[in-house]
């Protein structure tokens, strides 16, 4: 299996103060690594590293594939202003009805149960149906590193089964899940990295 | 106090009555504004979006430069616009200086740094999530300036609005670059000053009215978005 990256003596510094710090890590294609640790010990940091938009670190990081599709999930995912199938498709640029992507959005609306949601407006949205329709947005433009920075929270157990059963059928990306706690038993991990 | 009630009551006579000077006055200072508006919204917009999403050398530099300009009185800025657009200025072979068109150049000198600043002000205190989550889904620069400017709405709108009450009240520019001639480039603000020093004091306070209707108009509409933006 190809490695999707790795990862050696990675320190972030906020301020001067280590805030994450990784001896090392790697992932291959199709791995599913959660990352578990107790508040402040960097696991949303480390996501953000390797989404690239945390840019303060010392150490290396390396990518086997030269062009990384990175679908990145908020700890608090924002919702833009519009409904529900503005924000799933909001990736997408083949916007014709038939597209692959389009249809890829369907299936992923009706696959984590908020289909019926396809009209509603952000605003009104409860906090697990909004993480569930970030997660859609996500995952529709079809990324090869997917980081999730605890995409369980505000789930009761039937959102955290749908979550669950939609990134199983995921198996050409590498899949990063922060919790700070336990992962779901439906969860199959390949790596568990405790920092 | 008798003289400001009869100037009250005859300068409604003339509203009532539509008295060609008042209405010529109000109409250019209408459009005038609006179109002043218009351009300088479409530059400070994309200029306030830029200085926000974009880092280069100097940037910080031209923020202030920015938003220094807000508090240029507009005496000054009809001064240079009066040097731009004489005849021997940078765009004298322009040929607007006491033209109309030549209030709307000025009135956009005055516009643009207001908008420039009080959009960069609103995209960069955004929340950090729009942009990372329209950066990671790799939509085109144009859709992520659209989604910026669309999350920021209100307080661009209200960056529009508060340029167009300034330019709309203002007088140093239209009396400077307009010259202030009789139906052609008069506006409500230089009518009123203009017939107040003939003692034409009623129809200084018809326009005055005009002047303060909208002035009022525009800052319910600023109060009402305000108050939708909390909401």
């Amino acid at each position: 299996m190809s490695t999707m990256f790795s990862i050696e003596n990675l320190v972030v510094n906020k301020n001067r103060n280590p805030i994450c710090t990784l001896d090392s890590a790697s992932a291959s294609v199709s791995e599913v690594i959660g990352i578990t640790g107790a508040n402040g010990s960097g696991k949303s940091t480390l996501l953000r590293v390797l989404a690239g938009i945390e840019t303060g670190f010392t150490g290396n990081i390396s990518f086997q594939q030269h062009d990384v599709q990175i679908g990145y999930l908020h700890q608090r995912p924002y919702l833009f202003r519009g409904t529900v199938f503005a924000n799933v498709t909001y990736g997408i640029k083949d916007r014709t009805i038939d597209s692959p992507e389009m249809q890829r959005a369907d299936w992923l609306m009706s696959e984590l149960g908020i289909s019926d949601l396809r009209d509603r407006i952000c605003d009104s949205l409860s906090g697990g149906e909004a993480r569930r329709v970030a997660l859609a947005r996500t995952l529709v433009v079809n990324p090869t590193l997917i980081l999730l920075d605890e995409p369980f929270s505000d789930l009761d157990s039937v959102g955290i089964d749908a979550v669950c059963k939609t990134l199983a059928t995921i198996t050409t990306a590498t899949i990063v899940i922060v919790q700070p706690n336990s992962f779901p038993a439906e969860l199959q991990l390949d790596q568990l990295i405790k920092l | 106090m008798e003289m400001i009630w009869n100037g009250m009551t005859d300068g409604l006579k003339l509203l009532i009555d539509g008295d060609p000077l008042v209405l010529d006055a109000a109409w250019r200072s209408i459009w005038v504004s609006v179109t002043a508006v218009f351009i300088a919204s479409i530059l400070g917009i994309s200029i306030g979006t830029y200085l926000a999403r974009h880092k280069f050398r100097g940037r910080r530099a031209v923020v202030i430069f920015f938003r220094g300009s807000m508090g240029v009185p507009t005496v000054l800025i009809g001064l240079i616009g009066y040097a731009l657009l004489s005849r021997n200025g940078m765009l004298g072979d322009l040929d607007l200086l006491f033209t109309s068109w030549g209030i709307v150049f000025g009135e956009c000198l005055l516009a643009i740094p207001i908008i420039v600043s009080l959009t960069h002000g609103s995209i960069s205190n955004m929340d950090y999530r729009i942009s990372e989550t329209a950066m990671l889904l790799r939509v085109s620069r144009w859709h992520r300036w659209m989604t910026y400017l669309n999350e920021c709405r209100l307080a661009v709108t209200l960056a529009v609005l508060t340029a167009f009450a300034r330019c709309f009240t203002e007088l140093g520019i239209a009396v400077m670059v307009g010259g202030n001639l009789k139906m052609k480039t008069r506006t409500l603000s230089t009518s009123t000053a203009l017939e107040t020093a003939k003692g034409d004091f009623s129809r200084a306070v018809a326009m005055s009215f005009i002047l303060l209707a909208i002035a009022i108009l525009v800052t319910i509409v600023i109060g009402l978005l305000n108050r939708e933006d909390k909401d």
